[in-house]
């Protein structure tokens, strides 16, 4: 299997210059292959959101290098950074930053009209078949706030496939919702990653979740402390 | 004689037979069968080598449950076979244990029996057990070696953390890894082990090599 992600040597020092600078991430080499499925754990504090964060470039390491496909993150500019971002990330959060006042559709379509891009049939066909994948092809014209959370956490997750991404940032996706929902979210991404082929990266704390994955990576004080597959 | 009377044995397992199965092997054992042949000709290969015949999840779930019951009866019905059968004690101690949340145990199982045979004085202490369980035993029992069965890959996350804090508990202690989990190279060169054992044959290897 082809790499698609690699981190070399990525440290990172929160407040580098400041009085009291914090260093979360000590030299993690990390190699991703493409369509894996993969779980982070480790404690809270232990540097997963902020490894996280670097590899979707939503933040900058201190030192080392991030490679996608084998090109390197740390010479693009800001935009060219936040191009590559828009074109080949998802991201799902525990707490899915839904917009209220919006539909299903329109929240699966706000990364088309945050970036200003025109809503082809295309986009809008994608929009459609992405919410009845995560079965909520009969809630696509209710408002977000009328959703429960398991379907809010679905219309996010449709959300982070708008653009077909190569790979999908789950930081703790189902931190917030009860086992059997857990469960449900967990089999749709499994699904989304055998029909498109993307790549997951999941922070999780819930076992159920972990031990179904490919490969797990616990993070102990900022270091890759294991790191198994199946 | 095998392959034919496995297919037989595999038809009453297929169909929930209990008592079929149960007297198919003790006449098995009755005609003179040593428990290895009964282990690696029927009971390994009937769970290793299922493949549930539904599409039903359900259905497929408790035929699995129910296949491993009579397993598990057959195991316990083999023990009188395996006291008469087992070879000259070698005076090595072992136990044998699945770390927290493993629940797979009847290759732990056969495992400890194997050792049995062969000699040694093996205790299995159960599946799924809490890392201060095992530390506890160990502790107690003061075994030569403690056997893990990890089945489940995921299981390794907390064998990591037994084997680390059993190192500075009992510095002599030596530690052996066995289970499907094993098999990947690059998931258990994450714990610290002493030996890898899995096979019939690893065991005899292992005795030979400690004597
Ligand atoms: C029976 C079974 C169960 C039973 C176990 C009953 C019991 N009390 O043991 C039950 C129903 C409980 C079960 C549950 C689950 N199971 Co299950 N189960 C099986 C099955 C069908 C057979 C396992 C078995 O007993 N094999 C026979 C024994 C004899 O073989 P063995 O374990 O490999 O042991 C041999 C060697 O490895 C060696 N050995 C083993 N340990 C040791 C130790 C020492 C010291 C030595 C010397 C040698 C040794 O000796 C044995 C003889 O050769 C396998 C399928 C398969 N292909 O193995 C799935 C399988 C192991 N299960 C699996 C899964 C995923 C699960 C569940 C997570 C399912 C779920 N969704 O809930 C749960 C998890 C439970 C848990 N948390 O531990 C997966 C594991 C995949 C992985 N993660 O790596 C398998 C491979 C099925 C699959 N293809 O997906 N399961
Ligand atoms: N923006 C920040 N500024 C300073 N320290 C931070 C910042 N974000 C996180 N930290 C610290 O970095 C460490 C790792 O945090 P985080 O990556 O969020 O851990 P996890 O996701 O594993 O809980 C923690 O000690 C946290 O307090
Ligand atoms: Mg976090």
């Amino acid at each position: 299997m082809a790499s698609i992600l690699s981190l070399r040597k990525v440290c990172k020092t929160y407040g580098e210059n400041t009085k009291n600078p914090t260093k979360v991430l000590f030299d993690v080499d990390l190699e991703f292959e493409e369509s894996s499925f993969n779980a982070i754990i480790g404690q809270s504090g232990s540097g997963k959101s902020t490894l996280l964060n670097i590899v979707g470039s939503l933040d900058r390491p201190t030192t080392g290098d991030i490679l996608f496909k084998n090109e390197s993150l740390a010479k693009l500019s800001k935009n060219d950074l936040a191009a590559f971002r828009n074109r080949s990330l998802g991201f799902i959060f525990q707490f899915h930053y839904l917009l209220p006042e919006f539909t299903a559709l329109e929240n699966v379509l706000m990364p088309y009209r945050i970036s200003k891009q025109p809503i082809t049939d295309e986009v809008m066909n994608r929009a459609n078949e992405l919410l009845d994948i995560v079965g909520l092809g009969n809630f696509k014209n209710k408002l977000a706030t009328n959703l429960s959370g398991g379907q809010q956490q679905r219309v996010a997750i449709a959300r982070s496939l708008i653009n077909n991404p190569a790979i999908v940032l789950a930081d703790e996706p189902t931190g917030n919702l009860d086992s059997d929902t857990t469960e449900k979210v967990y089999e749709l991404l499994r699904e989304i990653n055998q029909k498109f082929k993307t790549t997951f990266i999941i922070i999780t704390h819930d076992r159920t979740v972990a031990e179904k994955t490919d490969r797990v990576i616990e993070i102990k004080d900022g270091r890759v402390y294991l790191d198994i597959s199946k | 004689m095998k392959e034919k009377n496995y297919e037989e044995f595999i038809n009453y397992l297929n169909h929930e037979k209990k008592d079929e199965c149960v007297i198919y092997i003790m006449e098995l054992f009755e005609e003179g069968a040593t428990v290895r042949d009964v282990y690696e000709n029927y009971v390994i290969p009937a769970l290793a080598e299922y493949e549930c015949d539904s599409d039903v999840e359900e259905i497929c779930i408790w035929k699995e449950h129910a296949r491993t019951s009579i397993i598990r009866t057959i195991l316990e019905s083999s023990y009188p076979y395996l006291i008469k059968q087992k070879k000259a004690k070698i005076n090595k101690t072992v136990l044998v244990a699945c770390p927290q949340l493993e629940y797979h145990e009847i290759g732990a199982i056969i495992a400890t029996n194997y050792l049995i045979l062969e000699g040694f004085d093996a205790k299995y202490i159960g599946a799924n057990t809490p890392n201060e369980q095992v530390i506890s035993a160990v502790s107690i029992l003061k075994p030569d070696f403690l056997a893990l069965s990890i089945t489940n890959y995921y299981n390794i996350v907390a064998t990591k953390k037994l084997t680390e804090k059993l190192r500075e508990v009992d510095s002599n202690l030596k530690i052996i890894i066995g289970g499907q989990a094993a098999n990947n190279p690059h998931t258990l060169s994450q714990v610290s082990y002493d030996f890898v054992v899995q096979t019939y044959a690893d065991i005899v290897k292992f005795k030979e090599e400690l004597l």
